[in-house]
């Protein structure tokens, strides 16, 4: 009788503790599904980040190492980046490259995207392979055939074989910005402009040219980025000329140096504050 | 005299009737592909070419042969090199899915009002310079570097941890890293694009979780993922700039092509390895392609 009711209260007390370890489970089970997620692409943006925030905040370390514990906070290494001339005459070279690039890629990707969307002609898929392609090729592949090109047709290496290296896979970037614009917006617009009396010209630059506008402008900001960028075009086809990407190059084979933070970071808020316009324009 | 002019012209005519291409094209679409003609097609011919002859003493020899081709698939520098390049890529392009495909979920399905800001922090590394960045993983992973220094100082380690830097995983990582938001992106286009329609009438018919997962979601996310893949396997194989930096002295083809270039000084081996690892792009985008759409992807 004892016995009998010692056991049913045992196992009432298992039951309970039994269903109370479910629904933990259960609870933390939802908790972790709602949760997973959000944690996950917190996480993946901290991966993203960190070199970036490492650099902006080791840029401002008195060590000459760049290690913890933290030493105290110092300028020092700004003042001594703006007194190398070889890096001021890199970034003056890297500015100018990417200036020519930008306004011969917007001319050209504008244009190409008109052909892309609105031309009709046969082998277009050809046309389109061409245009995609050096976007998927390796820049090294692209670096090292251009050198060789350019050695074979006699040309000498030197900011100009730079840009126009830089110019075959940026324009490509540009085509694909200003022709989804231009697939966006309805051609009957054009057409009840010409309705209305405008000429072609008129059309175009009252019409096509507003309207392609934001698509024209991240095209172009994207392709600055792009150029400002580049390593591995440039390094096989500058010659003896140096950009910033290449000057940063030779510095870090040195090893690690405070003075690399304070370009680092120059360059990264440089880029970031272009690609941030782009976008707001672009969406 | 007239008459001469009008057959002339009408001769003309024809012709320019054969060319399948209209003077507009040539005004618009012309001045690109003359561009990539002379700058991009050209370049990728003639490296082909520079392949099947000799350098000698820093001087093309037209001398014609395959024995820069039988080097790089028999000489052991060379093998050692695609195996190791090739092992990295597909563990880089695998972690690189893993990695992506909840985020790309969570900011394409889940990020409501703020999907729009979401994805411009993505494409703020995307586009910010990669030598930059790369050099930050020297200073972070670095035996002196900010790892090491953090957990010494912490107490959790005596001594530095030095497989972080210039070996195999600092490739993975570094290439992980690197080519992550070219796996993001083309995975959120294609999982932003799904109906929510389409999952809300799964749920209506009873399906679970995992099974509108599978069956719905992920079939309709295969385009982004192999668009992802595409570049993510391709870069990485084509990838200098992270074993250079970061990978200390494996060996890897993109490392061999760029010493033939330089120190190595034989143009035509360079050229040969260059020329392979082509073959094995065109390949990769010759198979994968026609799951996805490239131009959807920026």
């Amino acid at each position: 009788m004892s016995h009998d009711t010692e056991t049913t209260g045992q196992r009432a007390g298992e039951n309970a503790t039994q269903s109370r370890m479910d629904r933990f489970l259960s609870t933390a089970a939802t908790i972790g599904e709602r949760y997973w997620l959000p944690v996950w692409t917190v996480l993946v943006f901290a991966f993203l980040y960190a070199p970036i925030v490492i650099l902006i905040l080791f840029s401002f370390e008195q060590g000459t190492f760049s290690s913890l514990p933290w030493d105290g906070f110092t300028t020092r290494w700004y003042s001594e980046m703006l007194n190398d001339d070889r890096l001021v005459q890199a970034t003056f070279n890297s500015l100018q490259v990417a200036a020519n690039v930008t306004v011969a890629a917007t001319i050209l990707g504008t244009l190409g995207a008109i052909a892309l969307v609105r031309g009709q002609f046969k082998r277009k898929g050809l046309f389109r392979a061409i245009i995609i392609a050096p976007m998927t090729i390796p820049g090294l592949i692209l670096g090292i055939a251009l050198l060789i090109w350019f050695n074979v047709i006699g040309m000498n290496t030197s900011l100009m074989t730079v840009m126009l290296g830089q110019l075959v896979f940026v324009t490509p970037f540009v085509v694909i910005t200003v022709s989804a614009r231009l697939r966006g917006f309805d051609p009957e617009l054009e057409e009840a402009a010409r309705d209305l009396g405008a000429s072609k010209w008129q059309t175009y630059r009252r019409v096509t040219l507003p309207l392609l506008m934001p698509g024209i402008v991240s095209g172009s900001l994207f392709a600055f980025t792009l150029s400002f960028d580049d390593f591995l075009i440039a390094f096989f086809t500058s010659g003896v000329e140096n950009t910033l990407p290449i000057f940063i190059w030779s510095k870090v084979q040195h090893g690690t140096d405070p003075v690399i933070n304070a370009i680092s970071t120059m360059v990264l808020l440089f880029s970031i504050t272009l690609i941030i316009i782009s976008e707001l324009i672009r969406r | 005299m007239v008459e001469i002019t009008d057959k002339i012209n009408s001769k003309i005519r024809t012709i320019t009737n054969r060319i399948p291409i209209s003077d507009k094209f040539l005004v618009t679409g012309g001045p690109l592909l003359l561009l990539e003609i002379l700058f991009f097609l050209g370049p990728v011919l003639i490296m082909f070419y520079i392949a099947v002859i000799q350098m000698e003493n820093l001087q093309l020899v037209h001398e014609f042969s395959l024995g820069n081709y039988v080097e790089v698939f028999t000489g052991s520098a060379n093998q050692e090199a695609f195996k190791t390049t090739a092992f990295l890529s597909m563990l880089t392009t695998f972690t690189a899915a893993v990695v992506a495909y909840p985020f790309a979920y969570f900011i394409a399905r889940r990020g409501g009002r703020f999907r729009n800001q979401l994805l411009i922090l993505v494409m703020i590394p995307f586009w910010t310079n990669y030598i930059v960045r790369v050099y930050g993983w020297q200073v972070i992973l670095g035996s002196e570097g900010i790892f090491n220094s953090l957990f010494i100082w912490l107490g959790v380690i005596d001594e530095p941890i030095g497989w972080l830097l210039n070996t195999n995983f600092s490739i993975w990582l570094g290439l992980t890293y690197l080519w992550l938001p070219f796996m993001i992106l083309p995975l959120y286009s294609s999982l932003e694009k799904i109906d929510e329609t389409l999952i809300e009438a799964a749920y209506d018919l009873g399906a679970t979780r995992r099974a509108v997962f599978k069956r719905i979601i992920l079939p309709l996310s295969i385009p982004g993922l192999v668009g992802g893949t595409i570049f993510v396997f391709i870069f990485s194989m084509g990838a200098y700039i992270v074993p250079s930096m970061i990978g200390g002295g494996q060996l890897f083809v993109g490392t061999r092509i760029a010493h033939e270039f330089g120190i190595g000084g034989d143009w035509a081996q360079g050229a040969a390895l260059g020329s392979v690892l082509m073959l094995v792009v065109a390949g990769t985008l010759w198979s994968l392609m026609g799951y996805t759409d490239m131009e959807e992807m920026f």
